[in-house]
């Protein structure tokens, strides 16, 4: 895209873009340190993954100062508009990641180091979230529409797994029950991993919005095909 | 228990009702533009603009100097008609009514539509008479009506309490703000359909500005208004529906929320993000 006349409004846009890209990484750092310390039963980590929360609550705050700034000396209108209105939405997707990080933390502090025998799908479900959270990264750094659509249609897979963990979970802790409580924390971690996939999920949904223009939260994937496909027939 | 379902579904019923509302508000046309050109002399400026304005709503027209807004809003109320050389061509129908056929009469149609100017024009003798001299030529009247008539104007342009102690004072001494109020009063007196706006605010500082926005809002519900700026904020602070021109050709016509967070065509999107030329 062409450069504005303005060109203070190009670099601070530019800045928007580089925060939120630390920002996808200090938190993607910090959920994949969270879930290696349960894997490993690793206590140290896990403390270090609480500590790390609060630079991705400097970024949020950061990127919300810069977003506010924009809008009132420039009036951002039409795609730059919404690249600032994503990015305050994105950030805060990004530091409720990075809190459900530190929950697995916590919950791995509760654990004290012992590492069930059964962790149902939990594995398969870190594997998942991982890579959602690098493509949602990509997506938005490429305005890439189809990456985004990938992790919407993703989600749906960490979800199914999601509830097959608490099936596998619920039938240890019957059988288990002097283990009940870890594999409650288990549960939880689970449930922690999938609220990720959500977060990461709304993300990419923001990054459809702020490339095409159109809002595609709360509906159904025909829905969203058909929208995006229009889109297409018109750049034709 | 009975009452409680009932009552969700009345809820539901009244929800979707909400939802669908904004389609189901029917949009009357008032200026209906087909394929407009127009020429200074030789030099087209104009081309095949085609566009519907929409009764009780506020358009804008934006776009960079030189792109025709100004000449296009000029031939509601044939304007051109004063200049020698200056002609039109296609079809601008206002309830039907060719306004470019010259069997209709140019001073009747300015009564329907208004106009206020970029620079504040009133007429160098009192308050008043700034209003009642239009008044005047419209035909005779009492002189109670008169003055209900010039206080009416003066309250619709939001001008009278400012105003109503010193209706004799000479126009000119007024603020530049309160001398455009008083110009749109002076428009709104002989009870126009439709107020055309050539930059009303570009003169005046942000609180005279602020007031006209204020008013250009609380008469569209009694006017349809078309207003030009170069001020794109103002465009998308009062208007429904923007068009954006270029080189005399409309380029995107649209809803002014859409226009202003998701154009469809690409010029739009460099002029009013500010990366253009």
């Amino acid at each position: 895209m062409v450069d504005h006349t303005f060109k203070r409004f190009d670099i601070e846009l530019d800045e928007l873009d580089a925060l939120i890209m630390s920002m996808f990484k200090v938190v993607r750092k910090n959920v994949k340190k969270g879930l290696r310390a349960l894997f490993e039963g690793n206590v140290e980590i896990a403390k270090l993954v609480i500590s790390q929360d609060e630079a991705a609550n400097a970024l949020e705050v950061q990127v919300d100062e810069l977003a506010r700034s924009v809008i009132v000396r420039h009036q951002p209108a039409a795609s730059d508009l919404r690249q600032v209105f994503a990015a305050t939405k994105i950030v805060t997707d990004l530091e409720r990641i990075s809190d459900l990080a530190a929950s697995i933390a916590n919950n791995t502090i509760e654990l004290n180091g012992y590492v069930p025998s059964q962790l149902a799908s939990l594995p398969d479900m870190q594997e998942m979230v991982l890579r959602q959270l690098k493509d949602a990264r990509r997506a938005y750094k490429r305005q890439d529409v189809q990456l985004a659509q990938d992790v919407l249609e993703h989600d749906q897979a960490i979800n199914a797994a999601f509830a097959e963990s608490q099936r596998a979970l619920f039938t240890s802790m019957t059988e288990h029950p002097s283990e009940i409580g870890h594999y409650m924390a288990l549960a939880n971690i689970a449930k922690q991993i999938e609220r990720i996939g959500d977060h990461t999920k709304n993300i990419a949904e923001m990054t459809i919005y702020l490339v095409v223009g159109h809002e595609v939260r709360h509906i159904n994937r025909d829905h969203l095909a058909e929208l995006l496909e229009g889109d297409d027939d018109e750049e034709e | 228990m009975t009452a409680t379902i009932a009552h969700l579904e009345d809820a539901s019923t009244t929800l979707d009702d909400a939802k669908a509302q904004p389609e189901k508000t029917e949009l009357e046309t008032k200026i209906s533009v087909h394929h407009l050109d127009f020429y200074y002399g030789d030099k087209q400026v104009l081309f095949d603009n085609t566009l519907d304005i929409t009764k009780n709503r506020v358009t804008a027209f934006i776009g960079p100097s030189g792109c025709g807004k100004s000449t296009h809003i000029r031939t509601y109320n044939r304007m051109f008609d004063l200049y020698k050389g200056h002609r039109a061509g296609g079809e601008i129908l206002m309830d039907d009514l060719n306004i470019l056929d010259p069997k209709v009469p140019a001073l009747e149609l300015r009564h329907k539509i208004g106009m206020i100017f970029q620079k504040p024009t009133p007429f160098p003798m009192s308050i008043f008479d700034n209003i009642a001299y239009g008044l005047k030529l419209h035909g005779r009247m009492s002189k109670s009506e008169l003055e209900g008539r010039v206080e009416k104007a003066l309250q619709d342009a939001a001008l009278w309490n400012e105003v109503k102690d010193k209706l004799k004072h000479h126009g000119t001494a007024l603020s530049g703000g309160q001398q455009q109020r008083l110009c749109i009063a002076r428009a709104l007196a002989v009870q126009p359909e439709v107020l055309l706006m050539d930059e009303p605010c570009s003169a005046l500082d942000p609180i005279a500005t602020t007031k006209i926005e204020e008013l250009i809002d609380e008469l569209k519900s009694r006017f349809t208004i078309v207003i030009v700026t170069h001020n794109m904020q103002q465009a998308a602070r009062v208007s429904d529906f923007t068009a954006f021109f270029y080189l005399g050709k409309l380029v995107e016509f649209d809803d002014t929320d859409l226009m202003f967070t998701s154009p469809s065509k690409q010029e739009t999107e460099d002029y009013i993000t500010g990366r253009f030329g």
